[in-house]
């Protein structure tokens, strides 16, 4: 049996004096939500940051939401000068630049950071995430300290949080490694939206077994949608192709070690699908960079303006949690 | 529990990568002998929108499908003469070819989207020419499957021809052995997806060994043949599915995704008699560009390829005795019902007794009657003091007979009102062959009567019968199977409830009209909710809610039912053309199968080619407007369109988004249709 591995995460504040006092390199979003900022605020002041670089990310043109989201990315980027940020940290990305591009962010990240980096996935897409994380991962010993925080928030829009998604297309830098066998499973993480889930698990080869996570604990409201969308997904899959599996909507080591008990530490193939929470997106992603595994989305191409509102609050502090994927050298994840 | 208390159609979709198990029960036949091109030599274009059956009938090239069907005792469902092939392909998702242009190969942008499309030809010929090395192994090793069309001694000697060629400029020199050529094509492969990933460079003798797209293809096909690995009259077929990924995709920029589009058409192009290229797409997504490669000339159909659009084939024409699809209906119903309920699916016409001809299906007058049940002759035929009595108390006393007949005499009497006079009203109605029975008057007005009656009598229309099921598949054999299996759900719901004795067989007794029209209105709202979860598919269901929301306000509001055809618009082709991409949107719609498009013979003087769209059938029962095509429909200008798009929130490169309700008023008030006479 394997022993039980401990990777450290939970509130910032609990986990930022876990590293040693380092000055920071910070990359994250300007994003439409209040939350997308709310990382980088509770750090500045509490922690000494050197680079920092906030990537701003445009949606297509959208007669829906295109003003809405103009507007309230204008308000974020305001509040971020007034909290103290500098207007050039601010890079503008298209939705659907090209992965050199995306690359290209990350390289002149790494030339100039410091080997300590935090990593926020708050308003990041996985489409930008996806890479940028697995680059940091496989920066070697250029980094001693890399974290990923993510901020909860208040709330979230009751409307559809995302539309006119893309076709089913590997993430950036995940198309997997194709002298392997073709995967055992698809481990498709659900969220509020199911995005064309659905003819994927339709259209599957019958020899891939289909293994869904459904992000529990979670708060009623969200579980309630997820569960809207595991029904849908079930509806109509043979009910023995199908399972089941809680994680933690919160706890990135959680799903990780699902994964890797699914793959039998990696023995197995597997194809993954990240619809669901961003924790558990990391967890994909942390896994996939360590296993060569192909990841799969479907991307939208346009975003809910008020996707979220507000900062959730536990005990008097932020909901933004960290987990910490490597200190002073050392990494917590391995399959 | 018995047979019957299950769902035959639980296992909706046999579509890209199927459990060939399944796919083997499953699997209807009917559509291949109209489909024929399809697995003779010959490239051929399969067209068909989304879920009308193009996966399916490629999937008979895969080598494992013949696997399957040996496997299960199964006689495989093509001409004995026409099995002996070698069937490959490739998937443009899974093989990461569409990541081709994603990273630079040279310092140059400029260079780099010459050499791009160069490159993207280089690995479809190594991804295809692997599969092929894979099937042919696939079908050495079971050489009783595959009818020994592959001679396994003689993969050596193949391998060592292939591996000279000039065609590869060296790259797999010494590669003669089989396994040794395919490691060597893996290597390329892996390398390509290496780079592409950002965990290596491009390796320079890659870029000095760049393939001609199809050359080596065609080379492979010679050298199977010549080292007597497969005899000389054995055809070669490379499936190529979902070809749109190259040109209707963000993923990639358009310039580039076109480019890439035209060296496949330069591999069709090639009239290479050695292979044939089965290409698998959506509908009006192939006339896109027909542009080969590197030169100005076009891909020309017969010549260059034969086309087999799948929905010219299922879907119904003018004439009913051509019309295949109740057939397909009835194979691919039978093979599931059969699947479940073994012996107790015998005889014919499985679907009519299911669903009902005649005896389970209530009469259009009889529809009427039990929408009214709780309406007044005055609400439903919108009557009033300003009528002359001998009108009311005709229309009165004939809504408690047949209301459908009168509030078809009342849109009558209307007809003249709205012509300016009341010459009609002026005549005493009477029931001896009035002109509202004549044949074709009352037929193309009887679906938007009931609509009418419904809406007024506050219920919900309501759809049943085999008929109106076939009608609402507009023939996409996908849209029946869940239609059907929504219905079953429904009448095993029903079933369960009752004591074990009073329990019917579908098959015998039927489905209740009333349990059809629950399942129906299901799937209905199932297809709508369907709309959003493709691609791109928001924009799409946004404007079809509105095109949805705005025939129904047309048709209910049309009391003298002047205008029963609209429930759907046409356009000048030449106003359609300044908008390429409103063109586009309407076409990508019909591609999904949200609108169906066919060109419309215009009535108006100038005679300008025009098309016509209609939501899909099956969207009826959502919106409650009538499937049928019946009359003229809303001859539409462009701004009307731009305004519909507008009020969708849908923004379209090059269309105005601002308010263009002035522009859309202007053009309803100059609405040809009301020149036209009914």
């Amino acid at each position: 049996m394997e022993s039980m591995i401990y990777r450290p995460w939970g509130i910032l504040d609990w986990v930022l004096p876990r590293y040693p006092t380092a000055t920071w390199s910070f990359c994250g979003s300007v994003g439409t939500e209040e939350r997308s900022i709310a990382s980088i605020d509770w750090l500045r002041g509490r922690a000494s940051l050197g680079l920092v670089r906030m990537l701003r990310v445009l949606d297509p043109p959208s007669a829906q939401y295109g003003a809405a989201a103009a507007l309230a990315l204008g308000r974020r980027q305001n509040d971020y000068i007034a909290a103290g940020g500098a207007a050039e940290d601010v890079e503008d990305h298209s939705l659907i630049e090209s992965h050199d591009a995306i690359v290209q962010t990350v390289n002149r990240f790494l030339d100039r950071c410091t080997p300590n980096v935090i990593l926020d996935v708050t308003s990041l897409p996985k489409r930008f995430f996806f890479p940028i994380l697995k680059l940091l991962m496989t920066a070697g010993n250029r980094l001693q300290n890399l974290l990923v925080t993510y901020t909860v928030p208040a709330t979230y829009t009751r409307d559809k949080l995302a539309g006119n998604f893309n076709d089913w297309e590997h993430v950036p830098l995940f198309a997997g490694d194709y002298s392997r066998p073709p995967p055992d499973y698809l481990v498709a993480a659900v969220g509020f939206e199911a995005l064309g889930l659905q003819d994927q698990l339709d259209q599957l080869n019958a020899s891939v077994r289909i293994r869904l996570l459904l992000p529990f604990p979670a708060p009623p409201s969200s579980f309630q949608r997820s569960w809207t969308v595991v029904q849908r997904l079930r509806e109509r899959l043979q009910p023995e192709s199908v399972e089941l599996y809680r994680c933690d909507a919160k706890d990135v080591s959680d799903t990780f070690d699902r994964l890797r008990s699914l793959s039998n530490s990696g023995q197995k193939r597997v194809l993954l699908a990240p619809f669901g929470p961003k924790p558990m997106s990391v967890a994909m992603c942390v896994f996939a960079t360590l296993t060569d595994s192909e990841v799969f989305y479907t991307q939208p191409m346009v975003y809910h303006p008020e996707y979220s509102s507000g900062v959730s609050e536990v005990r008097g502090q932020k909901e933004i949690y960290g987990y910490c994927l490597k200190i002073e050298g050392k990494s917590f994840y391995a399959v | 529990m018995t047979d019957l208390e299950q769902n035959p159609f639980q296992v909706l979709y046999v579509t890209d990568s199927p459990d060939p198990r399944i796919f083997v029960a499953l699997f209807s036949a009917f559509p291949i002998r109209f489909a024929q091109q399809l697995f003779q030599p010959g490239n051929v274009i399969l067209r068909g929108t989304q879920g009308a059956g193009k996966s399916m009938l490629l999937n008979l090239l895969k080598p494992e499908i013949r696997v399957a069907y040996h496997s299960a005792g199964e006689e495989f469902p093509l001409d004995i003469d026409a099995r002996r092939f070698i069937g490959a392909g490739m998937n443009l998702t899974r093989s990461g070819a569409l990541d081709i242009g994603q990273r630079p190969v040279t310092a140059s942008a400029h260079e780099d989207e010459a050499v791009f499309p160069l490159y993207f030809g280089d690995f479809l010929n190594y991804f295809i020419v692997r599969d092929i090395l894979r099937s042919v192994d696939l079908m050495a090793k079971q050489p009783r499957v595959f009818e020994n069309v592959v001679n396994p001694s003689r993969l050596d000697r193949f391998a060592s021809a292939l591996s000279s060629e000039d065609c590869w400029f060296g790259f797999l020199e010494g590669r003669d052995r089989f396994s040794t050529l395919c490691r060597g094509v893996d290597r390329r492969i892996a390398a390509y997806r290496s780079f592409h990933q950002y965990n290596s460079s491009l390796t320079d003798d890659i870029a000095t060994t760049k393939t001609a797209v199809g050359e080596p293809i065609g080379k492979l096909t010679d050298c199977l043949r010549s080292s007597g690995v497969i005899a000389a009259d054995v055809p070669v077929y490379v499936r190529i599915d979902q070809l749109e990924r190259l040109y209707r995709s963000d993923v990639l920029r358009p310039s580039l995704g076109a480019q890439y589009r035209r060296v496949i058409n330069k591999a069709i192009g090639m009239r290479d008699s050695r292979v044939s290229y089965k290409i698998g797409t959506r509908t009006y997504a192939w006339d896109d560009d027909l542009t080969i490669f590197g030169t100005e000339d076009q891909l020309e159909h017969i010549r260059d390829f034969r086309s087999i659009t799948l929905d010219e084939l299922l879907r119904r024409g003018e004439s009913k005795k051509t019309w295949i699809f109740p057939e397909f209906v009835e194979d691919t119903f039978r093979k599931r019902v059969r699947h479940v309920y073994k012996g107790l699916a015998t005889g014919d016409d499985l679907v009519g007794r299911a669903f009902g001809t005649q005896h389970l299906v209530p009469s259009p007058s009889e529809s009427a009657r039990r929408y009214v049940r709780i309406g007044s002759a005055e609400r439903v035929l919108g009557i009033d003091g300003s009528w002359p009595k001998v009108w009311i108390d005709f229309l009165t006393a004939q809504f408690e007979r047949d209301p459908l007949q009168a509030i078809l005499a009342a849109a009558w009497a209307r007809q003249g009102l709205a012509d300016g006079g009341n010459e009609r009203l002026g005549i005493k109605p009477s029931s001896d062959n009035p002109p509202w029975g004549r044949e074709y008057w009352r037929k193309e007005r009887v679906r938007q009567a009931l609509m009418q009656i419904a809406a007024r009598s506050a219920q919900r229309l309501q759809w049943a019968g085999k008929d109106s099921i076939l009608r609402l598949c507009g023939g996409n054999i996908s849209i029946c199977l869940s239609i059907c299996h929504e219905v079953w759900d429904v009448y095993l719901r029903a079933d369960r409830r009752k004591p074990p004795a009073e329990r019917r067989n579908p098959l015998i007794d039927g489905i209740d009209a009333d349990l059809q029209a629950v399942g129906i209105y299901t799937a209905s709202a199932y297809w709508h909710s369907k709309i959003s979860e493709q691609p791109k598919g928001d924009d799409r269901e946004r404007f079809v809610n509105v095109l949805g929301a705005k025939f129904r306000k047309w048709l209910l509001e049309d009391a003298p039912m002047s205008y029963p055809g609209r429930n759907g618009f046409s356009l000048a082709n030449d106003e359609l053309g300044q908008y390429p991409a409103i063109k586009r949107f309407l076409q990508d719609a019909a591609d999904y199968g949200d609108l169906f498009e066919a060109p419309h013979t215009t009535k108006e003087k100038d005679r300008k080619p025009r098309t016509k769209w209609y939501l899909s059938p099956i969207l009826s029962p959502y919106f409650q407007i009538p499937e049928v095509h019946t009359k003229e429909p809303y001859y539409a200008r462009i701004t009307d369109v731009i305004g519909w798009l507008a009020e969708s929130k849908v923004t379209l490169p090059g269309v105005p988004t601002g308010d263009v309700k002035h522009m859309a008023e202007t053009s309803a008030e100059d609405d040809p249709q009301r020149r036209l006479q009914f």
